[in-house]
């Protein structure tokens, strides 16, 4: 019996690295991640991620990532640590309904990540920028952030240098 | 196929497992060790004591792993461990992974006689996987083939990832790599036209894959662990990711006979309490700490 559960456990930690790559692909889940052996085998992690609040017939304002209140910040932290490491996989759910229940005045929210990483196919970078919106009413439209919202402070796509500090990993691997 | 990772007629893993028993607790005691000396940045993290607590259990574990109550030690331990990985999920370091792996089969399998046998080929699979994995997913991820990750880690990784292969490069691109823009969309190309540059990065998949398909068959095996351990202690030059070695290479020596584990086992115990001094502040940092600050 013993020597039937020790080969189930060595077929799963055999296949799991298989499973793990699967949802590096499809869901942008980090390489470095989850137990897949993938340690080294690309850059760590370069995201940067924002907070925008939207309100309807208004400009979305961009909250000042530097000064966060404490509460958002720590909120703000674990879904961005959450976002790196599972991509896809990470809910919004519970930082945007805190802010949407600390702003009565915003009728949703947006969480843009852009992500810096190497192509294999041009060995150069390249950025994605997702956004994840959650509005208040429970519509489904995504608000497209622009790019312009990293230039300050992140990537700044077709030049050669810039001021930059992505978020930094909690730890280190 | 279990019994693939079967040792030589008639040996006994016993004094080999009991070392890598306490030697796994030690790994556990180090890292909660480390994680009240220096704390996560976890938004949710807990205050020092608490890891300190759980660092001070671990290290009873450990000393009692000494005895005939190893096991009991493991069993003891376990869910403390359980608790931290749930704690520090989704950025749970691999290595921290597969020490709660293996501290749950030493908590379910006794070291000695018929489970014994079966614990030392669990475990030597787990090696031989976690070997052949890593080479994987490299050729997966699809940066090693020119180089591109070595390039990359060359260009703007930690100072000595460029002295520790620099040397396989021509000047020109060593310096058209370091003064290419980190985060600049755009930048590049991350590679590098020099042979000795591009077959090292392949070498590092490759020898990976190879070694661990080695381990499986016995005429190849001393040579394979052998290989895998200078790999792994050459890793060590540039990322410096102790902690990993200090489990994975006395999963490795688990395929020599056991009186090397137990041999070994004092000066594994001496780094471990070295990586907690010089993470406290004792001097070291260059050697064992990485460019981060952290283990």
């Amino acid at each position: 019996m013993k020597r039937r559960v020790a080969c189930v456990f060595l077929l799963l930690f055999a296949a799991w690295p298989a499973l793990q790559h699967t949802l590096v692909r499809v869901y942008d889940v980090d390489p470095w991640r989850l137990c897949g052996w993938a340690m080294y085998s690309v850059p760590g992690s370069m995201k940067t991620l924002r907070v925008v609040a939207l309100r309807d017939g208004a400009e979305p304002q961009l909250l000042n990532h530097e000064v966060y209140p404490p509460e958002v910040e720590r909120l703000v932290t674990t879904y961005r640590w959450r976002k790196q490491a599972l991509g896809e996989l990470a809910s919004a759910d519970r930082l945007a309904e805190t802010l949407l229940a600390m702003h009565t005045d915003w009728d949703g929210v947006a969480l843009p990540m852009v992500t810096l990483a190497l192509d294999p196919e041009s060995a150069r970078t390249h950025v994605v920028l997702a956004t994840t919106t959650v509005w208040r009413d429970g519509r489904n439209d995504t608000w497209e952030a622009p790019l312009s919202l990293f230039m300050e402070r992140g990537v700044r796509p077709g030049r050669a240098s810039g001021p930059v500090a992505p978020d930094r990993n909690p730890r280190t691997r | 196929m279990l019994d693939w990772t079967a040792g030589p007629p008639g040996e006994s893993p016993e004094v080999g497992l009991r070392a890598l028993r306490v030697l796994v607790l030690a790994h556990w005691a180090t890292q909660l060790w480390a994680w009240a000396i220096q704390p996560l940045t976890l938004s949710s993290d807990l205050p020092r004591s608490v890891y300190a607590a759980a660092a001070v259990l671990f290290t009873a574990s450990c000393v009692m792993a000494f005895t005939e109550r190893g096991r009991q030690a493991c069993l003891f331990a376990l869910p403390i461990a359980f608790a931290a990985c749930a704690h520090v999920f989704p950025v749970l370091p691999n290595h921290t992974g597969l020490a709660f792996l293996v501290l749950a089969l030493f908590a379910w399998l006794d070291v000695r006689g018929e489970d014994g046998q079966l614990l030392s080929r669990t475990l030597r699979w787990m090696t031989v996987l976690v070997f052949i994995w890593a080479g994987l997913q490299k050729a997966l991820n699809g940066l090693y083939f020119q180089g591109e990750f070595l390039a990359w880690m060359v260009a703007h990784g930690p100072a000595l990832w460029g002295h520790v292969f620099g040397w396989t490069l021509p000047a020109e691109e060593l310096a058209r790599l370091q003064t290419l823009s980190r985060f600049a969309s755009g930048a590049g190309p991350y590679r590098a036209a020099s042979l000795p540059f591009v077959l090292v990065a392949n070498a590092v998949w490759i020898g990976e894959v190879l070694l661990g398909l080695g381990m499986l068959w016995r005429p190849t095996r001393l040579w394979a662990v052998l290989g895998a351990l200078v790999l792994v202690c050459a890793i060590q030059l540039a990322p410096r990711e102790w902690m990993f070695a200090l489990l994975f290479v006395p999963l490795l020596l688990l395929f020599l006979p056991g009186v090397w584990l137990r041999r070994l086992l004092p000066l594994f115990l001496a780094i471990d309490a070295i990586l907690l001094a010089v993470l406290a502040g004792a001097p070291g940092a260059a050697v064992f700490l990485k460019a981060s600050g952290r283990l």
